[in-house]
């Protein structure tokens, strides 16, 4: 019992403040698409063109917004096509609207670490040093928010450096929000020093917001910084009245942030230092409207102080308000109540309840066979010549005896024992045209069907582990189809099992994205104005590259495709399909950064949708390697280097 | 239990912890190097499982940590309130001498101060002016090589981002110290100056030479209006220009690449490579 009571009381104590209940309220709305962290996603609706004001990486799998400083650097990125009025006009709106009281009331990254500082640790306080600190973000928005994106733009790179180098939360919502799910397992292979470093980096973060009130935020935080500027004339926010301040310093003391004054560019507006203001002077921006309406105005001259009916009139005038105000507070509740439950409905119930459903059906497609070679129907042909093998309890065929018919079934018992090979020349220099071989062959002699040359056709079954050499040398009219996979060969079959003039039919291999499957065909436009299908290059050793100019990697390994394409002109064939997004800028890039180009550059259909057959969910680039028959020989997510393309390319041309 | 030794206790435990929380971070850092700088240098789903239950035992230990301090709080509390009182050293090393300065600076009419007094404080005032300028005009004279260095995009390789990026940032490092080392200076400066100045302020009141006995003016309600009206003007200004940048944004595309880019994913631009 006096457990419980004092479990009690440490949660009356602790009972989350307003602003810890919005702090998660919005973080649970910027993060509602749950669903996407169960399937390993990122949620890719309409609600991703408006950015959720605070720092919340759109690469998140639960974001159900965009990240304002990542559009903002890629807005800036590609300013060369179109100025970004767009994100100017956001970030403005976001701070006049409320400048930093977003950092305190709205940002989930600021929610985590000031959950992280709640561990019971000695803290580092602030000073006159963590003070001209937090002018260092200033130089980070400077450089890596407005500086590098801009000059990599004049090379036509997009470059979103804060993003790539800095951003602790795309490193823990975006990155391992999408590694933690078994679904993106392969991603791992493409982390490398960047991850690394970002890696170190978060936990840098990690380790700092617990012995340092908001690190992250206070030293390094480009986006508290712009909102920042806004601070003192934003509508939202706290306020000095310098007529009633006493310069008594209490609320700089409470303060965790650096402030020099409240309502400074360093003021979160948490309002934690409204309750110290021994005279009252600091105050919610806009508080004024809720005071005048709580005010009880009544006529001394009409009802005089002291009067019954004056104190009746205040009584019901309170009354009045008390009823209002339980009226507004229940309103608001509701509303916010009703939409963060739409919310959670629209993302995770309705939205792409469809695509679900295609998925799967493409799964389904992947995983059926193409149909197999139809089979030899011919009855078993009598007469031919056996000898019984050594371990007397099977037959070989050894030639054709006194058979006279050209289209001939080997049978697949002699005297009631299997018949499981086909002896040495047993065959050879005959005329037959059509051969059926029974399952229960192991083995084909050497030299068994050798100038056959009137043969049309036969299927080696899938028990053949054994062929000869030249079994079906000079076979000039055969097609031989075989019930395996080329690529499960076994090793018993002789090198020069047939001649070159033989028509060898292998076994097709499932439709699908996956090493070792046939890979899909989908008719797609270049930027030339023809069409393009990946059948057309069958054949060749094909390199499909997945690409869009607003991809940093994208653009810097395409270089690489470049020189296989020039390397291997004759015998591999490079297809860069550039994504839907903005595809329009394709074309201008290629003939601008390589002219006369070997590579075929396609471009996706409006949803990606050969992107997503060939297994892309939305991570780019992508690459894959076919081999001369469209056989999926290596695929990958993520960049490449020229030494590991090469060498997909080279394992592809020894199949 | 006191709710000194309670105290004392909380700190042992708080010490220790935050040892332990630095013990697992850097044995989370040295496994994801070991597996960069390890013998394969690659990343797999096994790998890093492999790697990480090898630090298992550290990082629940912390885990524990955490749990045995909030454990801590809620059955043995600190009673901040039951605490004997008394003004610490360190309370007296965290006066905010700016704050101090301006309430007596308030209190203060150099014009009708004692003459001798007055110029000693002027003098200070002007110094200390002197200082923050030099301090201000070093700051921005050594941005001025960094600025134009970094932003310079002829030294921004096409294919080599890395490379490239890396030595602009060491510059814009070199930069920061600089800027630090000025301005701590400045503001050690600025205090000592202004502890001086503390002083003869306050012996100008304590000699009620040129003391303002009235309280600080407030702004008449004309001067508040025309702030407020300012203040308005300028917030309409904005909401202005960001809706008709929004609606322009909207126009020429660019909300719909805010989409595009937000829907898809840019592997290097979350850090995984």
């Amino acid at each position: 019992m006096k457990i419980w009571t004092k479990i009690k009381k440490w949660f009356a104590d602790h009972k989350p403040s307003k602003r810890r209940i919005i702090q998660l309220y919005a973080a649970l709305l910027f993060n509602a698409n749950i669903k996407g962290f169960v399937k390993g996603t990122i949620y890719t609706g309409p609600t991703k063109n408006i950015c959720t004001p605070g720092l919340n990486c759109y690469s998140c799998p639960g974001a159900s917004g965009a990240c304002p400083l990542g559009a903002l650097q890629n807005s800036l990125a590609s300013s060369n096509k179109r100025l970004p009025y767009y994100m100017f006009g956001i970030i403005l709106l976001y701070g006049i609207i409320a400048g930093r009281w977003i950092c305190s009331f709205l940002c989930p990254f600021g929610l985590i670490q000031e959950l992280l500082h709640k561990i019971k640790t000695p803290k580092i306080k602030k000073s006159r040093v963590t003070r001209i600190l937090s002018y260092f973000k200033y130089v980070i928005l400077v450089v890596f928010v407005f500086i590098f994106p801009l000059m990599y733009m004049f090379r036509r790179v997009p470059l979103p450096a804060f993003c790539k180098y800095i951003c602790p939360a795309g490193t823990l919502e975006g990155a391992m929000g999408l590694l933690s799910n078994k679904v993106n397992a392969s991603w791992f292979s493409m982390l490398g020093p960047l991850f690394t470093w970002k890696f170190i980096l978060l936990v840098s973060f990690v380790v700092g917001a617990i012995f340092m009130f908001r690190f992250f935020c206070r030293f390094f935080c480009p986006l508290g910084a712009l909102y920042g500027l806004f601070n003192k004339i934003s509508f939202f926010g706290i306020q000095l009245d310098k007529s009633n301040c006493t310069n008594c310093n209490l609320c700089v003391k409470k303060c965790q942030m650096d402030i020099a004054h409240v309502g400074d560019q360093e003021c979160i507006s948490c309002g934690e230092c409204i309750d110290v203001c021994p005279t009252g002077a600091i105050s919610w921006k806009g508080s004024k409207i809720i005071l005048h309406a709580n005010e009880i105005n009544i006529d001394e001259n009409v009802t005089p102080i002291g009067t019954p009916e004056h104190d009746k009139l205040v009584e019901e005038k309170k009354k009045k308000i008390k009823t209002r105000n339980t009226i507004i507070k229940v309103s608001i509740i509701a509303s916010m109540a009703a939409l963060l439950i739409g919310a959670l409905l629209y993302y995770n119930v309705f939205y792409g309840r469809n695509d679900d459903k295609k998925s799967s059906e493409n799964q389904t497609e992947v995983q059926t066979e193409r149909p197999t070679e139809p089979p030899i129907v011919i009855p078993d042909t009598h007469g031919m010549e056996f000898e019984l093998n050594a371990d007397g309890e099977s037959y070989t065929v050894t030639g054709l005896g006194d058979v006279t018919d050209s289209e001939i079934a080997i049978p697949a018992t002699y005297e009631n024992l299997p018949v499981t090979a086909i002896g040495e020349s047993a065959f050879a220099n005959t005329d037959i045209t059509l051969l059926s071989i029974p399952s229960s062959i192991t083995s084909i002699g050497a030299k068994a069907f050798e100038n056959c040359a009137e043969l049309t056709r036969t299927i080696i079954p899938e028990s053949v582990t054994v062929i000869g050499e030249n079994a079906f040398a000079g076979c000039s009219k055969a097609t031989i189809s075989c019930s395996i996979l080329k690529a499960d060969k076994p090793a018993g079959w002789a090198k020069n099992w047939c001649s070159d003039d033989v028509a060898i039919k292998w076994l097709l291999p499932a439709t699908g994205y996956k090493v070792g499957m046939l890979c899909p065909e989908m008719s797609l436009d270049t930027y030339k104005g023809s069409s393009f299908n990946i059948s057309q290059t069958k054949g060749k050793v094909t390199v499909i590259n997945f690409w869009g100019t607003w991809c940093t990697p994208c653009v810097q390994e395409l270089p690489h495709f470049n020189d296989i394409a020039n390397e291997y002109s004759d015998s591999v064939a490079v297809i860069a399909i550039h994504s839907a997004l903005d595809s329009d800028t394709g074309g201008d890039y290629i003939s601008e950064n390589f002219p006369g180009t070997k590579m075929i550059i396609p471009r996706d259909t409006q949803n990606d949708d050969y992107f997503k057959s060939l297994g892309g969910t939305v991570a780019y680039p992508m690459t894959l390697v076919l081999d001369a028959d469209g056989i999926v020989v290596f695929r990958t997510e993520g960049s490449l280097t020229h030494a590991q393309l090469k060498n997909a390319v080279e394992l592809a041309l020894s199949k | 239990m006191t709710e000194r030794k309670k105290k004392y206790i909380h700190l042992f435990y708080s010490v220790y912890l935050s040892v332990l929380i630095i013990n697992a971070a850097l044995h989370i850092i040295f496994a994801v190097c070991a597996i960069y700088f390890g013998a394969n240098s690659e990343f797999s789903r096994e790998i890093v499982s492999t790697q990480f239950a090898k630090i298992a035992i550290p990082v629940y230990i912390c885990l524990g940590g955490i749990i045995v301090g909030f454990l801590l709080s809620l059955f043995l509390p600190v009673n901040e309130s039951a605490m004997p009182k008394g003004k610490s050293k360190k309370d007296k090393s965290k006066k905010n001498y700016k704050m101090i300065y301006e309430r007596l600076a308030k209190k203060i009419d150099l014009s009708q101060c004692d003459a001798e007094l007055s110029e000693k404080i002027k003098k200070e005032r002007k110094l200390r002016m002197i200082y923050s300028y030099v301090c201000l005009g070093l700051t921005v004279l050594s941005a001025i090589p960094f600025m134009i260095i970094i932003c310079n995009p002829n030294r921004y390789d096409k294919y080599l981002i890395n490379e490239s990026i890396i030595p602009s940032v060491i510059i814009m490092f070199i930069w920061c110290v600089l800027a630090f080392i000025f301005v701590l200076g400045s503001s050690i400066i600025r205090t000592e100056s202004m502890k001086s100045e503390i002083l003869l302020l306050k012996e100008a009141i304590e000699n009620k030479s040129g003391l303002i006995v009235e309280k600080a003016e407030t702004p008449t309600a004309e001067e508040q209006k025309k702030k407020l009206i300012t203040v308005w003007s300028i917030r309409g200004a904005i909401v202005t220009v960001a809706l008709v940048f929004i609606i322009i944004g909207i126009c020429n595309g660019g909300m719909a690449d805010v989409l595009g880019k937000a829907v898809r994913l840019c592997t290097e631009c979350i850090g995984l490579g």
